[in-house]
């Protein structure tokens, strides 16, 4: 049949679509040469399933070969010899090597944070199942004729993009959605004679069916997927499902996620709106943290609590600390966590019994159940509290050890950090400096330097993540930060990490944070004066620097002493671990709770798309005129009622046809008698003669067009 | 007894003789044409006729004018209470001058036979004929005379006039290859008929127009006619259908199955077709099954007899379409 020209062109269709949904995983892994063997082996394994499809006929032969082959690639490919050559011929001891393998690819894809680097083992782990999925895909389309229902397997590895709100890339996606369309096209065109006579034949009696799945699949998209990908107006009209945080629903999400989260995606949601009378604030900070064990942050135990009334300020300066208040309103989004967001300088509350402060972390609580959902708050703050000179005024009382005021805790170096290389890296780039603002200063201009560069795709780390970041240069406010704090530290200077937002964007008459303004940012200790925030993360996500952060000397610092003191032996790169991760987020409402109802949306959409297609493999499987059984039948299901029952022998449906209903026509009768010989002849005569495709296709046409145009003028008249 | 495939000129011939004994009978008997069909197809099938139907509706007559159409030997039994088996056999008689017996051969010794009110008879005398039938031969004083051939018996039945009759039992109605129920005929019909009476006897203007030989050459092609499994299929689902009827107290023996195949490869070569249609076995199944099957009491008592619960599973009994095993595996 004409049908084996087109498997040949599906399955080369498929392999793409397959590799396509690679770009599932993007967010997930860092793309990079790895993809070149990925493709390889899939185009190798494609090849085998053509040619095997050329040598039998067997349905599923060629997907058994495929797979032989696409295993003994992968072991070439992926699993070395212990001895580290290739492995050409699987011998015992493979299996050995390649549970090795498999057990490293499961431990990294445990241990590695989103992105990751693609390492050997994961690249064979993502080889082995985009082989798979397009020897299943295959089967399905090609082999057992299931073409349009092979979508949803092909769309199998766009889920955890589509599940955790992540950026495909378009074009991928595109591109294996038309490969799949091209598959369905090449199947339907094998089934059916032509074309043409489908549309001389115009809309089939099932065409309500189509066009009522086509408008639900419309108004689907258009009220749930469109407002959700744009977040739209549209959207926030709707209403959205939060879980509570026990099920996993928002409020404890990892800090590493979810800042990640908050950056790559761009969340527009809004976190909370203020007003302020003294312009956009710096940051809104939530969380103080003091324990770093070289990859995670954690919380700090809760120190004593206090009613937040008055000056919040743990650090007593012993002069008035909010001389010239600026004044902030904030309105705080449905989300809320129990940290009440506050700028990072001394402030005062308008506050009830319930909230509290704890001067330990320098944070403020409050102690309801929804926590700071909705709350609407005003907090007063002093301006230009921090000022280089009133900064600098608080050496002498370093000297006489006033950092002994706060806990030892904030000078924790964990030994998992190469604490000495660290130590040394900080003690060349602030070589220069005289006071702790200098060296402050000079800590900040070096991670802000051209050594590093702000990047979400952070690569994995070891135990050490403040050593690789130092090594590797690539990072985002979390590292930035991580790597100051940790830094200052080892010059024996008190630091904190901050967690916050930044001070977002105008919006009409005052100010709207989004989720993706979520910050992280380091407080350094000056006795006397309180913890004092320093911008490390450069600018192209944060802006500008604090203003008493601002480098007066614009002494550039050296390329070439950076590049020497940037540790060139790297910490070797064993299997990468968590990145740095800190405590739970503040952050973590902000992009607004799992989309519960977009996933409904899309589960719906999956639906009526599988209803659909199966739809339309039953339509084209009984549209299939390749023999006069087959057009007897398509005949008959398009003439409907007017055909009778399965009682009837053809030739009592013939008589039955033309008595019931109105006349045929001359043309029509006799290609009725025809088919209706045809059918007889090929079911009960000894020998049946066989009868031109095209020409059963034209009986068949010839006699639905005119029962048609019949009962049209029939109608017309009626 | 070999059967070849039947040629196109064998077809041809069955057909124009069908076509040629319709256009005799038809001048005789206006309107009974489904009757003159599944006669020729029983005569073709070689099997044997009962007539069933009240009297004066043409039940002799179309016997008659089948014997005459024919150009074959026709008797004629007219049967009676006291009537005796060697009647309808024939009988040895002595031959005084020459000393010795001789055998005087019954109306039964004919190509057509027609048993006429076969109820009427003892049932003695109407085994030796359902014997006769059977056997296609008679055997008198131990000895074996075969009967001519073609050989069909009409037997008819009147159902209304019970009294002092013997109806035949189950197992002797099964022998007869098919019942009809002639009927009466439509207005128009009648008015016809009355026209072909008026002042002749239509049965006069009969001509032969098949001899025995033709007849036989007949029935050999009809063996030869093929039946495709989707149509035995089909046969065998509405036989069987009579079996699984909750309104039939006895259904349709497998000897009916043969009967009714037979009987529909006559159909189909006397339309010129080398093979069976479902539709040869629709039309059949009435004539071939109804008079071998039981109404349950509950059917009987809700009026519907034999005939229309075979209709209901001709209706009910779908038409195999048989699809070839391709076509499911195709992508």
């Amino acid at each position: 049949m004409t049908g084996g020209r087109w498997r040949l062109l599906a399955t080369p269709l498929i392999a793409i679509a397959a590799g396509l949904g690679m770009g599932g995983l993007s967010g997930l892994v860092v793309f990079g040469d790895w993809l070149r063997p990925v493709g390889a082996v899939l185009g190798a394994t494609a090849a085998v399933v053509v040619l095997a499809r050329l040598a039998t006929g067997r349905p599923f032969l060629p997907t058994v070969a495929g797979a032989l082959a696409g295993a003994w690639l992968i072991i070439v490919a992926y699993v070395p010899r212990p001895d580290g050559g290739t492995t050409w011929i699987p011998r015992g001891e493979t299996l050995d090597q390649l549970r090795e393998v498999a057990e490293r690819a499961y431990w990294y894809a445990q241990n590695s944070v989103p992105p990751a680097e693609v390492e050997a083992s994961l690249a064979g782990a993502i080889t082995l199942a985009v082989v798979a999925l397009f020897l299943v895909v295959d089967a399905l389309a090609v082999g057992a004729g299931f073409a349009a229902s092979s979508g949803f397997v092909l769309l199998a590895p766009w889920l955890p993009a589509l599940t955790l709100e992540r950026r495909v890339p378009t074009l991928a996606l595109a591109g294996a959605l038309g490969a799949w369309l091209a598959v369905i096209a090449l199947s339907r065109r094998s089934d059916r004679g032509s074309w043409r006579a489908r549309a001389r034949d115009g809309a089939s009696p099932a065409a309500p069916a189509a066009a009522l799945a086509a408008t639900a699949a419309t108004l689907l998209v258009a009220l749930v997927a469109a407002p959700l990908a744009i977040g739209g107006p549209g959207w926030g009209a709707m209403p959205r499902l939060t879980l509570p945080a026990s099920l996993g629903g928002g409020a404890r999400l990892d800090l590493e996620i979810d800042l990640r989260n908050s950056l790559t995606e761009q969340s527009a949601t809004p976190v909370l709106t203020y007003t302020s009378d003294s312009g956009k604030v710096d940051v809104l900070r939530g969380f103080a943290l003091a324990t770093f064990d070289g990859t995670r942050w954690d919380r700090d135990p809760l120190g004593d609590t206090a009613p937040a009334t008055g000056v919040l300020w743990p650090e007593d300066t012993g002069s008035p600390l909010i001389a010239d208040p600026g004044t902030v309103s904030i309105q705080m989004g449905s989300k809320g966590q129990d940290r009440v967001l506050v700028p990072s300088a001394p402030r005062s509350l308008v506050a009830g019994s319930e909230w509290r402060y704890d001067a330990s972390t320098d944070e403020v609580l409050i102690d309801r159940p929804e926590g700071t959902a909705n709350l609407r708050y005003t907090v007063r703050q002093a301006l230009d509290f921090h000022t280089e000179e009133s900064l600098r005024a608080a050496d002498p009382l370093i000297e006489d050890g006033g950092d002994a005021a706060v806990s030892p805790r904030y000078l924790d170096l964990n030994e998992r950090i190469d604490i000495d290389k660290v130590r040394q890296v900080a003690q060349t780039v602030t070589s220069q400096a005289t006071d702790r603002y200098e060296t402050a200063i000079l800590l900040q201009e070096y991670l802000r330097g051209p050594s590093f560069e702000y990047s979400t795709e952070v690569t994995p780390t070891g135990d050490d993540a403040v050593s690789t970041f130092l090594a590797d240069g690539r990072g985002y406010c979390v590292h930035f930060a991580t790597a100051m704090v940790v830094m200052a530290r080892t010059l024996d200077i008190p630091a904190r990490m901050a967690i916050g937002f930044l001070g977002g964007a105008q919006d009409g008459d005052g100010f709207v944070v989004r989720g993706r303004d979520a910050h992280a940012w380091p407080e350094l200790y000056f006795p006397g004066h309180g913890w004092v925030r320093f911008e490390p993360t450069p600018a192209q996500q944060t802006g500008q620097r604090p203003s008493y952060a601002e480098p007066e000397t614009t002494e550039p610092t050296d390329p070439e002493l950076l590049e020497t003191v940037r540790p060139t032996n790297a910490p070797e790169r064993q299997l990468p671990t968590a990145a740095p991760t800190a405590a739970p987020a503040p952050t973590a409402d902000e992009a607004g709770g799992f989309p519960w109802l977009a996933v409904l949306g899309l589960a719906a959409l999956a639906v009526v798309a599988a209803a659909a297609a199966l739809w339309a493999r039953r339509r084209s499987r009984a549209d299939a005129i390749t023999d006069a059984e087959s057009a007897w039948a398509t005949m008959r299901r398009r003439l409907g009622d007017r055909a009778g029952d399965d009682t009837l022998t053809p030739a009592e449906t013939e008589l039955w046809i033309l008595a019931e209903g109105p006349d045929l026509g001359d043309d029509a009768r006799a290609a009725l008698g025809e088919l209706r010989a045809a059918v007889e002849d090929a079911r009960y005569a000894p020998a049946a003669s066989t009868v031109d495709a095209e020409v059963l296709e034209g009986w068949v046409d010839a006699v639905a067009h005119a029962a048609r145009e019949a009962e049209r003028g029939a109608q017309t008249r009626g | 007894m070999t059967t070849t495939v039947p040629t196109a000129a064998q077809l041809a011939e069955v057909a124009d003789l069908a076509r040629r004994v319709r256009e005799q009978l038809h001048t005789v008997l206006s309107g009974l044409d489904d009757a003159v069909d599944a006669t020729l197809a029983t005569i073709l099938a070689e099997g044997h006729l009962l007539l069933e139907d009240v009297p004066g509706v043409g039940k002799t007559t179309l016997a008659r004018a089948l014997g005459r159409a024919l150009d074959t030997t026709v008797g004629r039994i007219q049967f009676t209470p006291d009537l005796l088996p060697s009647d309808v056999t024939g009988v040895s008689v002595f031959r005084g001058d020459e000393h010795r017996f001789e055998f005087r051969p019954g109306p039964v010794f004919a190509n057509i036979v027609v048993a006429d009110e076969i109820n009427r008879a003892s049932p003695k005398t109407q085994a030796a004929l359902l014997e006769s039938m059977q056997e296609r031969a008679v055997t008198v004083d131990g000895e074996t005379r075969p009967l001519p051939s073609p050989f069909l018996v009409v037997a008819t039945q009147n159902p209304i006039d019970m009294e002092g009759t013997y109806p035949l039992p189950e197992a002797q109605r099964d022998r007869f290859m098919t019942r009809i129920a002639v009927g009466y005929p439509s207005s128009g019909d009648e008015i016809a008929m009355l026209d072909a009476h008026d002042g002749h006897d239509p049965l006069a203007e009969v001509r032969a127009v098949a001899t025995a030989e033709d007849l036989q050459r007949a029935i050999a092609t009809v063996r030869g006619i093929y039946a495709s499994p989707a149509v035995k299929q089909y046969l065998v689902d509405v036989v069987r259908g009579t079996r699984d009827s909750g309104d039939l107290r006895l259904g349709a023996s497998p000897r009916s199955s043969l009967q009714l195949l037979a009987a529909a490869k006559a159909r189909a070569a006397m339309a010129g077709r080398d093979h069976v249609l479902p539709d040869d076995v629709k039309v059949l199944a009435v004539p071939v099954l109804a008079h071998r099957v039981i109404p349950a009491a509950q059917a009987r008592a809700a009026g519907r007899s034999a005939e229309t619960v075979i209709r209901d599973i001709l209706a009910r009994v779908a038409v195999p379409a048989a699809r070839a095993p391709e076509a499911m595996s195709r992508g």
